[in-house]
């Protein structure tokens, strides 16, 4: 009796654990999905010639990305580790300075900014790749609009990685020379 | 023997069935603790950790290969303001990110 009665309860417990195992299981990247999502934000809508057009020539698009995907990984570990490199540089300069009794709180600002810009270029990197991905692996033939939506993503995004990559530059050229400028005039020769 | 006293055979029979659910109820149990684990490194929680225990690692660690102790002379400062900017210098934003490598063109979707 007591048997049955644990038998029943561990079939029971068993049905539940099929279904959060197959939860579990579910692939966690949705790619059609976060592209689909993506187009109905955009209010992506094709009419059949355009849509013929994507139908015809994304295959060749996708094999251009994914060539693509390679570099752009490298590229994102040069610049992160040299971001880093350079913001432990400043740094470094900068608690030299300090010991030696010298107001660097304007360094400090401008190295708060620089890492700042820094995190964020690492956050559009890893987004951009994500989208990169999205936009290779759905079958662009079946899902042209969502396709296009992952391609005008991924412009942002890119578009979005410039702008903080020249940000980068213009606080290292501008603000932080100018501020070690500024210290050098109170730093014995 | 009364119809209530159970034979040796029923009562080992008992046991056995008892150890047997027993033993079921704990795969099942060990099988949600997988369950709840795989759920777990899929969270954005565990993003979470992650990326702190990455910071505090960059943060523990980031100038041990750095002097932060020697005295600074103006030649010092103007050698790091010329190295750091040699290293973004050496990093071509307009080249990595240009706009037109995603254009309709060159991505083949023009033919």
């Amino acid at each position: 009796m007591i048997f049955t009665r644990l038998v029943s309860v561990a079939v029971v417990l068993s049905v539940l654990l099929l279904g959060g195992t197959a939860f579990a299981a579910q692939n966690p990247v949705d790619s059609l999905g976060n592209l689909s999502a993506e187009a109905s934000r955009q209010n992506v809508s094709l009419d059949d010639t355009a849509k013929n057009k994507v139908q015809n020539t994304c295959q060749i698009a996708q094999t251009n990305l994914k060539s693509m995907r390679q570099k752009e990984l490298r590229v994102q570990r040069e610049r992160s580790e040299t971001y880093l490199d350079v913001q432990n540089e400043i740094d470094s300069l900068r608690l030299r300075i300090m010991r030696q009794g010298i107001e660097t709180s304007g360094v400090a600002k401008a190295l708060l900014a620089y890492r700042e810009q820094s995190d964020q270029y690492d956050r559009l990197s890893k987004s951009y790749s994500e989208a990169l991905n999205d936009t290779v692996s759905i079958d662009c033939r079946a899902n042209p609009e969502a396709f296009i939506a992952g391609v005008t993503l991924i412009r942002q995004k890119r578009a979005a990685l410039l702008e903080t990559t020249n940000l980068l530059q213009s606080y290292v050229d501008n603000d932080v020379h100018a501020q070690f400028n500024r210290i050098k005039i109170q730093v014995k020769v | 023997m009364s119809p209530n006293e159970t034979t040796p055979e029923q009562s080992s029979r008992d046991n056995a069935s008892l150890y047997i659910a027993i033993a079921f109820m704990a795969l099942i149990a060990a099988c949600f603790v997988a369950i709840t684990f795989t759920m777990f490194l899929r969270s954005s929680t565990y993003a979470t950790v992650q990326a702190i225990q990455a910071n505090s690692k960059i943060d523990g660690s980031a100038l041990s290969d750095y002097d932060t102790t020697s005295p600074v002379k103006t030649a010092d400062i103007d050698e790091t303001i010329r190295g750091i900017e040699n290293k973004m210098n050496s990093l071509n934003n307009q080249e990595n990110y240009n706009p037109d490598d995603l254009n309709d063109s060159a991505l083949g979707l023009e033919r």
